[in-house]
């Protein structure tokens, strides 16, 4: 009967599992009966793993050969495979370097309309007002050299000289009312005309290193060619140029 | 009278600022561009971008003039003291090419001024004839500059002489084209690019002898400047043709 069964359980005494004594408890848990068996399951396992490779090792053939033992090696402990590179004809890789220089020519001429594109309304005028270039005014005689002052020929305000994009003349500077400014656009344009230049310059850049390979690959295909003669180097290859080849003369019929 | 236009009040956005040339602007905001003034609106020539300005109640056009496509936008934003292109002057324009810069000299002197545009070949020349159609204060002559007595006929007293031809005798068209149609007293500018005169030797000793041949020509050099960062190697110079004596009292 089912409900004797769990009223009599009620008196029972409830077996708690022994735990490791306080005086072994430097040596870890207590081992179980379980825990035994998997323990000595494990070291029997080995043993007979040994006991077969001694085995082996006694009966072990010198002149054994598998042609895994020369396609394969032992690389930092592990086995690994010897890869075996891929094979092309010479047609293949001719056809497959002009495709490359291809996609490079064609990913060039779209970065390069691409900058065309946002130079032609980014003018750099920040860049204008800093960068360098030589301005010469022509005089008559020395006195008038010494004398000369370039705020006065450019009618302008001595403040205004490094701005040189745009030097207003003195009547406009007098004449002129400024617009009223709103802070938060102002800022807002700002900021979009700030990432279109660092658009421009990455693209620039992109363009440039797309030139290098262009030459490069250019370059490669030339020295592929066997028709020619082969060509001295002048100069190697660096980050920025392609290499320098000097090919022989020859005359064209 | 020299406003600025436009402003950042309500969503504008967009700013032009006068510029020392008359005729010439900056746009601010967004853009960052050197612009005049569309005198044909809705209209543009080499597929350039338009900026659109209200000013109070009537619509205002400006068109972006690339100052790396084009030496005398260069010259400007690098500085340069005077275009001698001021509203209602007569200019020649030696290597009209397509017409892209003639087309914002003709935005320059507005109605009132005239630019002769020449150009020797076809090709360019069409498409300078087309723009020629849509703007009336632009004559193109289709004629190598070299010969300036084939289109004398055409060709009346200028004020300024522009030249941007890239030949190594650019010195001497020009001032065969001066004696032909410049006034006394007016004005020439020239776009050298050095290595179309000479490129074995350095740009400065290009420039140097190019002011040369000018000065033997009655053409005196005013100023002189290099395009940097738009153009290597390239200068604009600015001079006077055949200036009056100098008072002497003054």
């Amino acid at each position: 009967m089912s409900s004797w069964k769990k009223v009599s359980k009620t008196n029972q005494h409830v077996h708690r599992e022994r735990h490791q004594p306080e005086s072994r408890v430097h040596l870890g848990l207590l081992e179980k009966k379980k825990d035994y068996r998997q323990r000595a399951i494990d070291y029997h396992e080995k043993q007979r793993t040994l006991k077969l490779l001694k085995r082996r090792a006694l009966d072990r053939n010198p002149d054994e050969f598998y042609f895994h033992m020369i396609n394969s090696h032992v690389e930092d402990g592990e086995h690994k495979e010897l890869e075996k590179d891929d094979e092309h004809t010479p047609d293949q890789i001719r056809l497959m370097q002009s495709q490359d220089i291809r996609y490079v020519t064609t990913k060039r001429t779209i970065e390069a309309r691409k900058i065309n594109r946002l130079q032609s309304q980014l003018h750099l005028l920040e860049a204008a007002n800093q960068s360098k270039n030589t301005h010469v005014f022509f005089v008559d005689t020395k006195k008038e050299a010494k004398q000369f002052d370039v705020a006065k020929q450019l009618d302008t305000h001595p403040a205004m000289l490094k701005r040189r994009i745009n030097r207003l003349r003195t009547a406009t500077l007098k004449n002129m009312s400024l617009p009223e400014m709103d802070e938060a656009a102002l800022e807002k344009l700002t900021a979009e005309r700030d990432k279109a230049y660092i658009e421009l310059e990455k693209r620039i850049d992109r363009e440039k290193e797309l030139r290098v390979i262009q030459q490069k690959l250019e370059i490669k295909r030339h020295l592929l060619n066997k028709k020619e003669s082969k060509p001295e180097r002048i100069k190697p290859s660096t980050k920025n140029t392609p290499p320098i080849y000097r090919w022989k003369y020859e005359r064209k019929r | 009278m020299y406003l600025f236009i436009g402003g950042f009040k309500g969503g504008k956005n967009v700013i032009i600022e006068p510029h020392r040339h008359e005729g010439v602007f900056i746009a601010r905001g967004k853009e960052d561009a050197l612009v005049t003034l569309n005198m044909v609106p809705g209209e543009a020539v080499y597929g350039e971008k338009r900026i659109s300005v209200e000013d109070g109640e009537n619509k205002i056009e400006y068109r972006v003039w690339n100052p790396f496509r084009s030496k005398l936008a260069a010259a400007i934003l690098g500085g340069v003291d005077q275009i001698y292109m001021s509203p209602g002057s007569k200019v020649l324009y030696l290597g009209a090419a397509s017409g892209t810069t003639v087309s914002h000299v003709s935005d320059v002197v507005g109605p009132e001024g005239l630019v002769y545009a020449v150009e020797f070949s076809h090709r360019s020349g069409r498409d300078l004839l087309n723009m020629a159609k849509k703007r009336t204060n632009i004559i193109p002559i289709i004629e190598d500059a070299r010969h300036p007595h084939k289109y004398r006929m055409l060709v009346g007293m200028v004020d300024t002489v522009f030249a941007d031809v890239a030949q190594p005798d650019q010195a001497r068209i020009v001032a065969l084209n001066s004696q032909y149609f410049l006034k006394n007293g007016g004005h020439f500018v020239i776009s050298i690019k050095a290595s179309c005169i000479d490129s074995t030797a350095q740009p400065e000793a290009v420039f140097a002898s190019e002011v040369k041949k000018l000065q033997a020509d009655k053409l005196k050099p005013q100023e002189q400047i290099t395009l940097e960062p738009y153009e290597r190697d390239h200068a604009v110079v600015v001079g006077v043709y055949r200036p009056p004596p100098k008072s002497k009292g003054g």
